[in-house]
């Protein structure tokens, strides 16, 4: 499996759940546990581009596979990508727990779309819960991005 | 502090790590020979119980130890959790042990745990657990509990009332005489649950050469839970030092003691290993802390023109079976 761009062969049982896999066996601790029934989105990565429940997902599943989680989205160095900055900047976080699986649904979302509508956006954030109730904040920092990409300017 | 932060708009300095994977919330604490904790929990609201077996649990695959009330040591058979908000008016101050011994009260109660070489084991040997209930009368309407006939929540309360708490003020029978219109109204509101995020969970680990613990826990307020665990295991203020790190969500219920704090420190004494218990969701449901049922009857004094005269009534405030924080 390549996550983040980096292969990993291991071996694991077959019940083991990709969340725990990341988080225990990989130590990508990133992705969030939040209700284990595939309810929150807290847990949500990517594999191959696609938001997926890594909690309602078996490790051995993403053979083969590329996932990308939280810890792939800011460079190595630890700078921020443009919708991390965003989310700092509109304070589209509080306790941080959701964080995660709300950026990785987003980035879906903006990859997709490159101009996301305030409706959009509350339609996909849907599948996430915040029980800070940021989700303001949160739209709002995706609207800035958005606006950002129009007028190409520089992300500050 | 400079006058430039007035107004301004100041980014958390905290963001960056959560943004990039690397908050530090209690399950993402990994140390060294760390071994994982599952409860067996009661399926009962209120049940006796004539035994709990776990001679099973213990030759499953992986099992380090799994304990009923019956192998907790003597301090823990002794000390039921300590009262976190202690008050005169509490006649009845029933509080849990780490785990039930002869009587179950909630469904959710821990009854036994079990420690293994991963949550996936220890699960599976927590389910080889096996309890012998013999099931009693649940008490479920904190209004009809207090009724002289109701069943009892404990087999040895003298009645469903934890506390009494008369309050007044001023001459209320004096105001309603002057009052032109009285409006009597019954509300009753449901207890919602905070259900935050992250669930509950903690980390212990003992150190022989100084016979002190270091707890990590996701909770609201270390220095109570510290003061509680040092009541309910006997010990010294020097022998545990409690650790909060990042905290996905409490609103309330992780400001409290629960039964598995004292339990898992016990376990990481006895096995000399660090020992982790996380809540899952279902445990959460259960077990953590949710608010209180309230039935109000309420009258309410006034004029014509809806000045108050005066407000008298009676609050019926659902406790759950325990009084952990009335």
């Amino acid at each position: 499996v390549r996550i983040n761009g980096i292969e990993h062969a291991c071996t694991v049982e077959t019940r083991l759940l990709l969340a725990d896999f990341l988080r225990h066996d990989l130590g990508l601790t990133g992705t969030h546990a939040g209700c284990e029934h595939g309810v929150c989105g807290a847990c949500t990565v990517l594999v191959d581009g696609q938001s997926v429940r890594s909690c309602l997902m078996l490790a051995v599943q993403a053979n083969g596979r590329d996932v990308t989680t939280v810890e792939g989205l800011s460079t190595v160095g630890g700078t921020l990508n443009p919708l991390q900055q965003a989310f700092w900047e509109r304070r589209a976080l509080q306790c941080g727990f959701c964080t995660p699986g709300m950026l990785m649904t987003l980035t879906e979302l903006l990859a997709d779309n490159q101009s996301p509508t305030e409706s959009e956006i509350r339609e996909r954030i849907s599948s996430n819960i915040c029980r800070c109730t940021g989700y303001q904040a949160i739209v709002d920092a995706v609207l800035l991005m958005a606006e950002r990409r129009r007028t190409n300017r520089e992300i500050i | 502090m400079g006058a430039k932060w007035f107004g301004a708009s100041v980014k958390r300095k905290e963001d960056p790590a959560l943004l990039s994977g690397k908050g530090r919330f209690v399950d993402d604490i990994q140390l060294p020979g760390m071994l994982h904790a599952a409860f067996v929990r009661s399926s009962h609201a209120h049940a006796r119980i004539r035994g709990v077996d776990v001679a099973a649990a213990r030759t499953m695959p992986g099992v380090h130890l799994a304990l009923s009330f019956a192998e907790l040591p003597q301090t823990l058979q002794n000390n039921a959790l300590p009262l976190f908000v202690p008050h005169a008016a509490i006649g009845q101050p029933f509080m849990p042990h780490a785990l039930a011994s002869t009587e179950a009260c909630y469904v959710g109660e821990p009854l036994a745990v079990v420690v293994a070489d991963s949550r996936y084991l220890a699960e599976d040997a927590a389910a080889a657990v096996t309890v012998d209930y013999e099931p009693l009368p649940a008490v479920t309407d904190c209004a009809a509990a207090i009724e002289p006939a109701s069943h009892l929540a404990h087999v040895d309360a003298s009645s469903n009332i934890a506390a009494r708490f008369p309050i007044s003020h001023g001459d209320t029978d004096k105001a309603f005489a002057a009052a032109k219109h009285v409006f009597r109204e019954s509300i009753h509101l449901h207890r919602g649950g905070a259900l935050s995020l992250e669930c509950r969970g903690l980390i212990a680990t003992h150190d022989l050469a100084t016979d002190s613990f270091t707890v990590y826990l996701s909770s609201q307020g270390s220095h109570r839970i510290k003061r509680a665990m040092l009541d309910v295991l006997d010990l010294h203020d020097n022998q545990m030092r409690v650790i909060t790190p990042d905290v996905g969500g409490g609103f309330g219920p992780k400001g409290a003691f629960y039964p598995e704090y004292p339990t898992i420190a016990h376990c990481a004494r006895t096995l000399k290993r660090p020992v982790k218990w996380i809540e899952d969701r279902y445990e959460s449901f259960l077990a953590t802390h949710q608010e209180r049922d309230q039935c109000w009857d309420v009258e309410i004094g006034v004029d014509d023109d809806g000045k108050i005269f005066g407000l008298r009534g009676r609050l019926i405030h659902e406790s759950g079976a325990f009084v952990p924080w009335v």
